[in-house]
């Protein structure tokens, strides 16, 4: 069979056909061989109901034959008692019509001139309906017949061939002729009966051995008794025949094949007729299976093809993630980690960062939807992003731009949660703009949701007007980003993974984590609470750690090593609380902390109200601790002013006669081992030393 | 910085919370105002969560002790810490006020 698959690929499968032959050759010849057995049971059993018909109607004939016989001889016996009684001839051969069944007439007759006194001829008949006749004369002249001489000459009886009286009783008659004796032993007469053949109607309701059967009765000589109906030509028969010895006659019986065979015809025809049918169901089951096979293999090998196809774009999607993270080693300002574990093949979550300008651009997205289409939208977010952040440097501008180009295409109604952001790596100010997503997590000492305005997500309003936020984060800091799929895994008891064990997971971080170690801690915890469950989102993290400076590190003096630190402060009072941070970054020991810091509150504090007194300037701070000691050199390029020539204050004055200034410089004296002074440069340098 | 002033029959508690820098002074100067105008009565700085101070701290100190003299007030300062106590010390003023 041939079925076609595609245009070039034809498959050719014979099997199938050599099935269906041999299914009908095996049914065809069984059918046959029950068929041939059928009919050749079926004859034999006609034959057998012929045959026992044929030897019953032959014993009828028989019984009838031998009855007849009886009856002549007793008839003759009778005669020749009586010979002396010409008369009694005739009560002779009425006796014998009335006793005898069949018998239509019976008839003595003597040979020439027996009874002088009745001439040449003597035949005493009797028949049914004539009585007493005497019928030898010259018109009936009996010597002549076959009868009369066979009678004398066969010492038996002798039956004649039937033929058609139509002298006398008008119907086919046979007779039987037996010799008459005289006392001395010698011939003289014959004794003769009519037979009817009427009797042999009544053999039809045993000849008839099938509704439609007919049956013949003909003399040796060929004589039809009962005629046999003409056959129809091109009908075929069958025929059965027994010959009765008693007379010679043979009975025939007639039987059309379709009485024997017509049953067994019919239900042939039935039976050939279902086998066609049967044949034709499974040459179409054959066929319908077949396709559908072929169907079964066409869309299997489809779906491996789709199956391929899908992961050769889940390689595409994840080519077109970063594929290293800073620290590079022009950038050692930041440590970035990313990672995505798609739910499907392909998924709609998206990272991605470059460094350009000395700023760091950044984005993380959640495409609605997942599998292929999310993938789509997820690879034009990606070329907008990195194509209109080229152009712009204000966040809420560019999430602009992609919302209108990407609401102008969305007929599926898709959109994407997005952030985007712009860390400057130099001051740490991060501009950014979040389009519905999830609030990034700020960790500085603890972690807290990242401040965001409620802007839609990208692709819902075309013209929406974004707006973008500012912050300034601390070297130290961590920013941590994710995707619903991370708060809204699954365990099999349908719990969520929550914002709760995200915030616990991550103050669990050692502080000595890089940011894939602080990703991996977070998947890993995601995992062990999943467990077994399917995954049913992406899971996407994005981890950036702003380093501290390495120029500018702080450690503590344990081992000895020189450091430095600087700090430049504005002329403004209020900025005496950033002071004492920086003092507290220093690593000095722990009980002369506040005093060192008050030291260089008042000497700043100085500077600012009599160096600046009116005007804007910086005052410089730089700090060199070594083991032993630590030294302080404040600069200013304000006016001139040497706090080390203030005069010394009297603290034993009693209350009422202290004077309310002075405090500061006496403060500074008081805790600093070594102040020095020097004007240089236009600028006060005020050296501060403190031994440990 | 933080401060607290409450007003019993014949007290007056001013009670400090932070740091009380040269920045802070600025608006605690304003706080204790109500101080300067208490007459015969006494007046208790309470320092229990004061965690540091400068001398413009200290000022504000020694002008709220002119003014208690002045008007027959008395000053009592309550629980300074170590810190602080460094700081008096070395500023004289631990003998200028009545220290509990």
């Amino acid at each position: 069979m041939k079925l076609k698959v595609k245009n070039n690929d034809i498959i050719h499968d014979k099997s199938g056909l050599w099935i269906i032959i041999i299914a009908a050759v095996i049914l065809e010849a069984t059918a046959c061989i029950q068929y041939f057995y059928n009919r050749a049971s079926l004859r034999n059993e006609a034959e057998r109901r012929a045959i026992a018909e044929l030897r019953r109607a032959e014993l009828e004939i028989d019984v009838v034959c031998k009855q007849v016989e009886m009856s002549v001889q007793t008839m003759a016996l009778l005669a020749e008692r009586n010979l002396q009684y010409p008369d009694s001839m005739f009560s002779i051969t009425c006796l014998m019509v009335e006793r005898t069944p069949d018998m239509v007439g019976a008839a003595i007759a003597l040979k020439e001139n027996y009874y002088p006194q009745y001439g040449k001829w003597f035949e005493a008949y009797c028949g049914l309906h004539t009585k007493n006749l005497q019928i030898g004369s010259q018109t009936h002249d009996y010597f002549q017949s076959e009868w009369f001489h066979n009678g004398m000459t066969i010492d038996s009886c002798w039956w004649c061939e039937p033929y058609y009286d139509n002298a006398g009783a008008m119907e086919t008659l046979v007779s039987c002729s037996y010799p008459l004796h005289n006392s001395e032993g010698e011939v003289i007469g014959v004794a003769l009966a009519d037979i009817s053949l009427n009797y042999l109607e009544r053999l039809s309701q045993y000849l008839r051995v099938y509704p439609n059967s007919y049956f013949s009765i003909t003399s040796s000589n060929g004589t039809e008794l009962v005629p046999a109906p003409d056959t129809i030509p091109g009908m075929k028969y069958h025929i059965f025949e027994e010959d009765i010895d008693v007379n010679g006659w043979t009975i025939r019986i007639i039987i059309p094949d379709n009485e024997i065979y017509g049953e067994l015809k019919r239900i042939g025809l039935l039976v050939t007729i279902m086998m066609i049918l049967g044949l034709l169901l499974l040459v179409f089951i054959m066929y319908a299976s077949a396709r559908n096979i072929m169907k079964l293999l066409e869309a299997n090998k489809q779906n491996q093809t789709i199956e391929s196809e899908l992961n050769i774009a889940r390689n595409i999607q994840m080519a077109m993630l970063p594929k290293t993270f800073p620290p590079y080693h022009d950038c050692l300002d930041l440590n970035i980690y990313g990672t995505i574990i798609p739910a499907k093949e392909v998924g709609g979550d998206l990272y991605d960062f470059y460094i350009s300008d000395n700023k760091l651009y950044f984005c993380i997205g959640d495409v609605s939807g997942k599998g292929v289409p999310a993938s789509l939208v997820m690879a034009v977010t990606r070329s907008l992003f990195r194509t209109l952040s080229a152009q712009s440097k204000d966040p809420a501008q560019i999430i602009i731009q992609m919302n209108n180009a990407m609401s102008e295409m969305n007929e599926q109604n898709m959109f994407v949660t997005f952030f985007l952001g712009i860390l400057d790596i130099e001051t740490g100010e991060l501009n950014y703009c979040n389009a519905g997503h999830n609030a990034p997590i700020l960790i500085s000492d603890t972690p807290t949701a990242l401040p965001v305005l409620p802007n839609l997500p990208i692709g819902i309003l075309s013209g929406y007007t974004f707006i973008s936020q500012t912050i300034t984060i601390q070297r130290g800091n961590t920013l941590f980003f994710y995707t619903d799929g991370l708060t809204e895994a699954e365990n099999i008891n349908k719990e969520l993974y929550g914002e709760e064990r995200m915030f616990k997971t991550i103050s669990e971080w050692s502080d000595t984590f890089n940011a894939k170690e602080q990703v991996n801690a977070i998947q890993q915890s995601v995992a062990q609470f999943v467990d077994i469950a399917e995954p049913s989102d992406d899971l996407t993290m994005l981890s950036i750690r702003y380093l501290p400076d390495k120029s500018e590190q702080t450690t503590s003096n344990k081992t000895g090593q020189i450091v430095k630190s600087q700090i430049v402060m504005r002329n403004d009072i209020q900025q005496i609380p950033t002071l004492a941070e920086w003092v507290e970054s220093l690593g000095i020991p722990q009980m002369l902390n506040m005093t060192i810091n008050l030291a260089l509150e008042e000497a700043v504090t100085n500077v600012m109200l009599y160096a600046y007194p009116d005007s804007n300037g910086t005052v410089l701070i730089e700090s060199l601790k070594d083991k032993n000691q630590i030294t302080f050199v404040i600069s200013d390029s304000g006016i001139p002013f040497d706090p080390t020539k203030k005069g010394e204050v009297d603290i034993t004055l009693a209350a009422e006669d202290r004077a309310i200034g002075g405090l500061g410089i006496h403060l500074v004296r008081q805790i600093m081992d070594k102040i020095e002074y020097e004007r240089k440069d236009d600028k006060n340098i005020l050296t501060l030393t403190k031994l440990f | 910085m933080k401060t607290e002033i409450t007003t019993e029959s014949n007290q007056m508690v001013a009670k400090f919370t932070g740091r009380l820098d040269t920045a802070a002074a600025i608006t605690t100067a304003e706080d204790i105002k109500p101080l300067l105008n208490a007459a015969n009565t006494e007046i208790v700085l309470d320092c229990s969560d004061l965690e540091y101070i400068s001398s413009s701290g200290l000022r504000i100190f020694l002008t709220i002790r002119k003014e208690a003299a002045a008007k027959g007030s008395k000053v009592i300062v309550k629980n300074i810490n170590a810190d602080i106590r460094q700081v008096f010390v070395m500023t004289g003023f631990i003998s200028l006020f009545e220290i509990v």
